[in-house]
């Protein structure tokens, strides 16, 4: 039961982490910097690691989909990041990407015997 | 607070240069964010720095993440082949320290079997740690080579694959190929090593009733450091043609070229050092029988057609390659 258990876990966590990016970028439509990032994605439901999120922002970045800047007038100097064009344009993509395959994935779930 | 500073210096130590300041900076922010969060629930600041810290993990792997890159010495496209060479290349070198053994102890006056034992236990030991380390070393570059691109066209179509490249008809793997690959692979590395290693006892074995008296080189032994390397390198130039007929189960048209290159390259070399090496032992005649006029003309013989026997198999075998690159055009 308990290697079931973990197995069960490994795999939820594989299921996961395809949709990463695709939560990731959804949430930066308005800027966040790294840890309002994990606040707003975990108040919506979704877990994510902060060492996963914070080194993806940055591949985010390099990959030319989100912009950042530094905000030095807080308290704490913060890297913001939001979408830019590209960035929202491949967003959309994989938004209705993501539809076709909910719809399919939910007919292949259905039994048929 | 130490703490917080101590880890992320653990994370960006291993970062290039250029990115170690930027992500110290929102790295350190991010932390204490995460920081605040928990001492604003009433935590005390010690638990939660440790709390956060443990949550982010190993330093070492997270500055896996930053950096992106292949945290793999060998993938799993290579990894089958790698453990298949390594295997053989250690068995390979193992029979070959096994045989100058044997023929060094067969013939020593003075040399005990445990003593004979311990020193063949520890050349063994040494020699397939290099030899895995060698193959190792190949394979981690023939990894990094791909990811620039050099060698992308060598390997076999695995991303770039149409179904052009679909044979026109079953293709029977040819066995054969693959076990002559195997055999000579072998017999190279075991070459290489006696060549390297134990010059001496490739030679004439002269017994006086039946006691070793001497035994004379075949080859220039005062000579070797001049001709020995690029001998070497001819040798195991073959050795990785045959590597490469051995290891890929089904040869392109890519694989084939690379072949034929590489025995062009290695019969170059040999032909070059076999007529200017100077690598035999002219007195290996007189050394044998001194008054023997028959065995010196005899052996000045065999000296001059070893070139010609070698240039003219090696011909042989590329010309075969090349016959099947033709057929495998057709096909």
């Amino acid at each position: 039961m308990a290697e079931n258990k973990e197995l069960l876990e490994s795999l939820i966590l594989e299921l996961r982490r395809g949709t990463l990016i695709l939560t990731v970028l959804s949430q930066l439509y308005t800027q966040e910097y790294g840890y309002s990032l994990i606040q707003k994605i975990s108040g919506k439901g979704m877990s994510i690691d902060a060492g996963t999120l914070y080194p993806l922002l940055r591949r985010l970045e390099k990959q030319g989909l989100l912009d950042s800047s530094w905000d030095i007038y807080e308290n704490r100097p913060r890297r913001y990041y939001k979408l830019n064009q590209q960035g929202e344009e491949l967003l959309q993509q994989l938004t209705s990407e993501w539809n076709q395959l909910n719809q399919i994935i939910s007919q292949c779930l259905i039994r048929e015997d | 607070m130490e703490q917080i500073t101590i880890y992320v210096s653990e994370v960006i130590r291993y970062l290039p240069q250029k990115s170690q300041s930027e992500i110290k900076k929102e790295l350190t922010t991010n932390i204490l964010d995460m920081v605040d969060e928990l001492t604003a629930g009433g935590i005390s600041e010690k638990d939660a720095v440790a709390s956060v810290l443990s949550k982010m993990g190993n330093p070492r792997l997270l500055a896996d993440q930053y950096l992106d890159k292949k945290a793999y010495l060998i993938g799993p496209r290579y990894y089958p082949t790698y453990l298949m060479i390594a295997k053989i290349v250690s068995g390979a070198v193992a029979l070959g320290i096994t045989i100058a053994l044997s023929v060094q102890y067969l013939f020593s006056t003075d040399a005990s079997l445990i003593q004979l034992i311990i020193q063949w236990l520890g050349s063994v030991f040494m020699g397939v740690i290099q030899a895995i380390a060698w193959v190792t070393l190949i394979f981690a570059g023939v990894e990094r080579f791909e990811e620039i691109g050099v060698l992308k066209n060598v390997d076999v179509d695995l991303d770039d694959w149409s179904i052009k490249d679909l044979p026109k008809s079953q293709r029977n793997a040819r066995k054969s190929d693959r076990v002559e690959g195997l055999i000579g692979f072998i017999f190279a590395v075991i070459l290489l090593l006696l060549l390297n290693t134990n010059l001496e006892i490739l030679g004439a074995y002269m017994f006086d009733n039946g006691v070793l008296r001497e035994i004379v080189p075949i080859f220039n032994i005062q000579n070797a450091s001049s001709w020995l390397p690029l001998l070497s390198i001819a040798i195991a130039l073959n050795a990785i043609s045959d590597g490469v007929a051995m290891a890929i189960r089904n040869q392109t048209k890519n694989t084939m070229w690379v072949r034929l290159a590489l025995n062009l390259i290695s019969l170059i070399l040999f032909a070059y050092v076999l007529i200017n090496g100077n690598i035999f032992n002219a007195q290996l005649a007189t050394q044998i029988a001194p008054n023997s006029s028959e065995l010196a003309n005899l052996w000045i013989l065999v000296q001059r057609n070893v070139v010609v026997i070698v240039i003219i198999a090696n011909l042989i075998s590329m010309a075969i390659q090349a016959f099947q690159i033709i057929r495998f055009n057709k096909e």
